[in-house]
């Protein structure tokens, strides 16, 4: 694992423009950054991502299929008790899935560790599947990397495939597809799932999550009037289940994507679970619960994490009880867990993570975001890869 | 749901081939969610009107000599809206791939803002482009004497691409299949001129969206 420098494609800015990449710069700072990229071999690739991706991916699903099971344990999840029989339901009855993000710290040696599961929302997917293969191929095409390189990132065509899967499974030709008003970036990802889904034939209309309407018999609408019988949302369970809408949306005829269950493999208390059920599995870092904060040893050094945090926010560093580093936010109401830290590796002045996908149960390639600070936020920037030698 | 850790890997670790017309946006054309409101529209009950489909001003002339004028200014409408709201391409390629060789044709802008000009209508893009050549034009039932209903007109698109669904259709700016080429007449309805009422009284709108705060002035994310 290597960080090389490279020069950027000269007309990459107007490459973007013409395809529609509109946040590679977000508030005036870069956020596709292609002056460098992260050169792999396909041995680490395979044996140290590829494979431990797919293990942790099955060892979550353990998890979950405990923890629908129990009241108790949902408690913990901070899942509220009306939805506990709609999440149970939604994992017995196999709702299909489509697509994860798990975080590992990984240097290009030793085992890679997972930071956490983003199973429900993920973003910076339309960076990993379609532009960094347009740079690695133009790369390529103009000589500055060999015809050998290689990249992992076969997401464009699981994502196509799985979503052919989720319509033949639902018998359904039309999916709606939404998120919120005022971010380039969500409605940049939900564009790109859009496209992928028409090239798997399917329908695809828009309508923003604020504009959702529900019927007095409890069927979603989009703004047009026509039903949403299969959805798409790039929008948290855990904030819809919050919101007015949510138990209808649980309970209601709508096949969401993701379904509910994923509420429970994308949320901080899953990684608790998993050292208790997997103890000293090599890719994973010991975490506690809150109320087993007496097994936490405090003269080490610990990552305090609110169970719904998202984009690194209201995270704490710890150590010997002294907090070294914390991020703002506005999470953390609901619990917060405990993980053993492990710091980022650093490349030059970088600190680097590595974002492994899953498109449903399949390994599908990775990202590589780069932060100044040893919390990876938001304003963190996305590195191309490839994989050579 | 559970898969072997040891299944064969594939011989490259990237996906295989991505068609990149199909992935780019500026003024991207998408006819196919478009055409999928078709179905909605005819299971709402209303009731389809019959436009007419003309080549050229003269066959429309012909075909209604009495409305020789109406004829023209129709035509110069679709002209117009097609400029305004018709696909647009940067390369000629990208233009042909979608409707066929020969069928698209290289519009100049050489239009530069005028200094101290501060209408914010002036279209100050001197961009130039390719696009498709307006087969044709549609023109709405203005001739069946109902005179409440507003005279229409609309650019028409066909395309001889391999490459396009809509290849020996009739279509409009917006990607809307009106049928085969073969066809002078279509169906249409009164709300594919019109803005789709967006209020129902039935349909309760606002329950979700409320946990993501507005105030913040960033346009990140806040997925994850």
């Amino acid at each position: 694992m290597l960080r090389r420098d490279i020069a950027a494609r000269t007309n990459w800015p107007d490459t973007a423009q013409e395809y529609g990449f509109s946040f590679h710069t977000i508030d005036g700072q870069a956020y596709w950054d292609e002056s460098a990229y992260y050169q792999f071999t396909l041995e680490q690739i395979e044996n140290d991502i590829e494979d431990p991706t797919q293990e942790l991916h099955e060892m979550c699903l353990h998890v979950v299929d405990k923890v629908v099971q129990s009241q108790a344990l949902l408690n913990d999840f901070c899942i509220p008790d009306a939805f506990h029989e709609a999440v149970s339901d939604s994992w017995q009855a196999k709702a299909p899935s489509l697509y994860s993000r798990l975080d590992l710290v990984y240097d290009g040696t030793g085992p890679a560790k997972l930071l956490e599961n983003n199973a429900d929302t993920p973003t910076s997917l339309y960076e990993s599947g379609f532009w960094q293969w347009l740079w690695l191929e133009q790369q390529v095409d103009s000589g500055a990397l060999p015809n050998a390189s290689d990249q992992f990132n076969s997401l464009q065509e699981k994502l196509i495939m799985r979503f052919r899967d989720i319509a033949n499974h639902y018998q359904q030709k039309n999916m709606h597809f939404s998120c919120c008003l005022d971010s380039d970036e969500d409605r940049g990802t939900v564009q790109y799932l859009q496209d992928c889904a028409a090239q798997a034939g399917l329908s695809t209309p828009f309508v923003f999550i604020d504009d959702i309407g529900v019927t007095d018999t409890h069927r979603f609408m989009d703004l047009d009037n026509n039903p949403m019988d299969m959805a798409f949302k790039l929008y948290p369970w855990e904030f819809m289940l919050k919101e007015e809408f949510g138990e209808i949306a649980a309970y209601s005829d709508t096949k969401w994507v993701e379904p509910i269950w994923k509420s429970v493999l994308s949320n901080k208390a899953l990684l608790p679970l998993l050292w208790e059920m997997f103890p000293n599995h090599p890719n994973l870092l010991p975490s506690y619960l809150h109320r087993d904060l007496n097994k936490v040893d405090k003269a080490g050094k610990w990552v305090k994490k609110p169970i719904f945090s998202r984009e690194g926010a209201n995270i704490m560093i710890i150590d010997n009880g002294d907090i070294i580093a914390q991020t703002g936010g506005e999470y953390g109401d609901e619990g917060v867990i405990f993980q053993q830290f492990t710091p980022l590796p650093k490349f030059a002045d970088n600190y680097t993570l590595i974002g492994s996908w899953l498109v449903n149960d399949m390994p599908a390639g990775i990202s590589v975001r780069e932060d100044n600070t040893l919390i990876t936020q938001d304003t963190s920037r996305f590195v191309p890869h490839i994989i050579l030698g | 749901m559970t898969k072997s850790i040891n299944a064969a890997k594939s011989a490259t670790k990237r996906t295989a081939h991505i068609s990149l017309p199909s992935m780019r946006k500026w003024f991207a054309f998408r006819p196919l969610a478009v055409s999928m409101s078709v179905v909605f529209l005819s299971a709402c009950g209303e009731e389809p009107e019959i436009a007419s489909i003309y080549t050229s001003v003269d066959e429309c002339s012909s075909n209604n000599p009495n409305y020789m004028q109406e004829c023209k200014v129709a035509y110069q409408e679709a002209k117009d809206e097609a400029l305004r709201t018709g696909p647009k391409f940067l390369g000629q390629a990208d233009c042909e791939f979608e409707f066929g060789q020969d069928n698209c044709e290289y519009v100049a802008r050489t239009e530069e803002p005028v200094p101290g000009n501060t209408n914010a209508n002036n279209q100050s893009s001197s961009g130039s482009f390719f696009m498709p050549l307006m087969a044709g034009y549609m023109m709405g039932n203005m001739l069946g004497g109902n005179s409440r209903n507003r005279q229409f007109s609309q650019p028409m698109y066909t395309s001889n691409s391999r490459n396009s669904a809509l290849r020996g259709r009739w279509f409009g700016a917006t990607g809307k299949d009106y049928g085969s080429q073969r066809n002078r007449s279509a169906k249409v309805y009164s709300s594919d001129f019109k803005p789709k009422p967006t209020v129902n009284n039935t349909v309760k709108r606002g329950g979700f969206g409320k946990s993501v705060a507005r105030t913040q002035a960033s346009s990140r994310s806040w997925g994850g």
